[in-house]
């Protein structure tokens, strides 16, 4: 160790005596070490700065979202925003909750796709997850004529933008008349293709050996999948799980093309215009509303907006909070949003 | 191998031909291009030479040829048992991903194709290039967007923000990686933007840069304009209907609004790329770096000797992705612009086309305006596959 030591004052000492800075001939290891200390120090610093103020802009929408939802619309308006709100005006939520999906039509509540978000959310994360399982189990374990050539077939098709196939497949649809109705969309997306190379490449990784043994003690093919390989691909399993369900929970494109607005799911319900109108069913009697004519009936109301938004992104970031390692792990491998 | 040391034999009598240069470069050519259809046949032939193969029979049947027939099939039907398993996603697959492949490739020759028309059996113009032509003019006389102004947008939209923001993730791991206290923490504050949904944050990002009232009763300019004020700049009407832009020709280009849509996607893009980087800076084996220390080197010698080399692989795979994902990018634009992307479809991009086109009806357009998109992230995936062989890396 000590010698070790000796050897990086000495390299410091070199550093130290080539440096300008330093300005005095008669070179002091102790001096030096010191100098050094401070420029790292200084460095250090620096680099908090610098993340710091990275870290800031990362959360400062966030928190911007978050304050602006609860504040009056005066206040949003005011030529010089406020950060941190005057008054909680906690009934935007109220407002919002009631909202119809856009300033035309007056059919579907918060409710209503909250309710579409979650059956099309989890019965598309469940059955999509029990076909991925399956398919993978038989490309990665099975021996069957041209599996080969079907998994090539799968891989290729990663190559084409999925946009290509929306458009067939909106035509497919309106003429198999599925239009409004959930089953429109779950099934399009229960397939895919990378997901199930994941876990196929995932189960190739369990040794054969488990394979034999487990046919040794009888067990049938789908008896080795559900004992040996679901537990042993669990945290695959999990991350996949979570994808999926925020891949679905941020579709946007392909509800608003196939359903009308009762079957549409969350992120379409925030792009309609969020204005201020007459709440039939409000706590407060009839005919409520948050500002009168102030703003005119077609006027977006930004907070309101805000509001619909925190809804939205709040969930996503709970999960995130809870499921952090999961999640991460997932998109460091996939790279994919669901 | 043989033959070119035969070559360079100074006691052969009989010295090689020195062809002049273009004939040598034709000469590799032709070898080139026959070696390419000798690998491409010997693949085909290998792959029906797999499909065709008679299995000996011991893989089958081990009891051997006593079996009786109805035995025998049913044990070879147990041996194809792995198609039920591959079953539902391969019907649903033939049905919702080749099926529509074979459907756009079609499609997008019928000119002026449309889906709905004619109680939803379709019609069109006979066959031919028609919908690539009145695409790529803009010729579609139904006021849809324009796909030159898509493409342009898309382009600049993409080849703006993905280097800037692998480029500014790059700084943040490397500071990440320096620091020792409360890491942690930076890192999940920083990949808090990965889990948001592109469109709610749009709209967030529209209200910093919104200027919101009339003209003559301006309400508030935007936390961005007030911000932009201190340092004397009139305000800018960032998302709005009168935001700046100037003409080239018929196309706009909304410089404004490109510069918000790139600030959001420099925000949304950094999480991922911080993730991927920084955990690939994580994994570097610390000997190299004590081997630095021990050499004396300075800390950008060690980032620019070791460590950018090191992560080459990941950097190159995030301007990939980040450049295939730029050219399918859509929700963000809605969320900052709305479903109009911009006036008259001034930020429209690629995928935006398609969406507007099938809305309008004119499945052809759609159709022609997507197998361009295909070719041109073929071309791109073509071009990086060149660019990234060439590269050497350590691992």
């Amino acid at each position: 160790m000590p010698k070790l030591f000796k050897k990086k004052n000495a390299s410091e000492a070199v550093v130290g005596k080539w440096d300008l800075s330093a300005g005095d001939e008669g070179f002091d290891a102790e001096k030096a070490q010191k100098r050094e200390k401070i420029r790292h120090v200084i460095k250090d610093i620096l680099v908090y700065i610098f993340l710091t103020v990275c870290a800031v802009l990362a959360f400062l929408p966030f928190y911007w979202m978050i304050m602006s939802s609860v504040k009056t619309e005066m206040e949003f308006r005011e030529s010089v925003p406020t950060f941190f709100p005057h008054t909680f005006q906690w009934k935007n939520y109220w407002m919002v909750f009631h909202q119809a999906t856009s300033a035309t039509s007056s059919s579907a509540s918060f409710g209503q796709i909250l309710i579409n978000t979650l059956v099309v959310g989890i019965l598309s994360t469940l059955l999509g997850l029990v076909v991925i399982v399956i398919t993978a189990y038989a490309l990665a374990r099975m021996e069957f004529k041209g599996k080969n050539i079907l998994f090539a077939l799968m891989l290729a098709t990663m190559m084409i933008p999925g946009e290509l196939f929306t458009i067939s497949n909106y035509i497919t649809v309106a003429k198999a008349q599925m239009n409004n109705s959930y089953t429109v969309l779950i099934l399009p997306f229960l397939v895919s293709v990378y997901y199930i190379y994941l876990l196929r490449n995932n189960f190739m990784q369990i040794p054969n050996s488990l394979y034999q043994a487990a046919k040794v003690d009888g067990l049938s093919d789908m008896g080795y999948l559900i004992k040996v390989m679901i537990p042993l691909t669990a945290p695959t399993l999990i991350s996949i799980t979570l994808l999926r369900f925020i891949g679905t929970w941020n579709s946007y494109i392909w509800p608003r093309l196939v359903n009308t607005q009762s079957w549409q799911m969350i992120t379409n319900w925030v792009t309609g215009g969020f204005v201020d109108r007459i709440q039939p069913t409000s706590p407060w009697g009839d005919n409520w509303t948050l500002y009168g004519s102030q703003y005119g009936s077609s006027q977006p109301l930004d907070t309101l907006k805000m509001a619909a938004v925190c809804m939205v992104s709040l969930p996503l970031l709970v999960l995130f909070i809870f499921c952090r390692k999961y999640i991460m792990r997932g998109v460091s491998k996939s790279g994919t949003k669901g | 191998m043989e033959e070119k040391k035969a070559n360079t034999d100074p006691i052969s009598e009989t010295p090689p031909k020195e062809h002049n240069r273009f004939v040598r470069y034709f000469i590799n050519l032709g070898a080139r291009i026959k070696g390419w259809f000798v690998d491409k046949y010997t693949a085909v032939k290998d792959f029906f030479v797999e499909l065709f193969r008679k299995r000996p029979k011991e893989e089958f049947e081990p009891e051997g040829p006593q079996l009786s027939r109805g035995e025998r099939f049913r044990r070879g039907l147990k041996s194809q048992s792995g198609w039920l398993f591959v079953a539902p996603a391969l019907i649903l697959m033939a049905v919702f991903t080749f099926y529509p492949i074979i459907a756009a490739f079609i499609g997008s020759f019928q000119q002026d194709y449309i889906a709905a028309a004619n109680q939803g059996h379709g019609s069109f113009n006979g066959w031919g290039f028609g919908n690539f032509v009145r695409v790529l003019k803009g010729d579609t006389g139904t006021g849809g967007a324009d796909f030159v102004q898509c493409l342009v947008n898309t382009l600049v939209l993409t080849f703006v923000s993905v280097p800037l923001s692998t480029l500014l993730a790059l700084l943040i791991s490397v500071a990440l990686n320096s620091i020792k206290k409360v890491q942690k923490a930076y890192q999940t504050i920083l990949f808090l933007p990965y889990l948001t949904n592109a469109l709610a944050m749009g709209a967030v990002f529209a209200t910093f840069f919104k200027i919101i009232g009339t003209a003559s009763n301006t309400e508030t300019v935007g936390i961005v304009n007030i911000v932009l004020g201190w340092f004397g700049i009139d305000p800018i009407d960032w998302v709005g209907l009168n935001s700046p832009h100037w003409e080239i020709g018929s196309m706009r280009i909304p410089w404004a609004k490109y510069i918000v849509a790139i600030i959001y996607e420099i925000w949304s893009g950094l999480p991922f790329k911080i993730l991927i980087l920084f955990s690939a800076m994580q994994s570097i084996n610390k000997q190299y770096y004590d081997a630095a220390k021990v050499d004396g080197a300075s800390r950008w010698t060690v980032l620019w000797k070791i460590t950018a080399p090191m992560i080459m692989p990941q950097i190159s795979y995030l301007l990939v992705t980040g450049i295939m994902g730029g050219m399918k990018q859509y929700s963000a634009i809605v969320g900052l612009f709305g479903v109009t992307m911009g006036q008259d479809y001034d930020m429209g991009t690629m995928v935006g086309y398609l969406y507007n086109y099938i809305e309008l009806g004119q499945t052809g357009y759609a159709f022609a305006g997507s197998l361009m998109l295909f070719v041109i992230i073929m071309i791109i995936t073509w071009i990086n596959n060149k660019v990234t062989k060439k590269r050497t890396t350590y691992r």
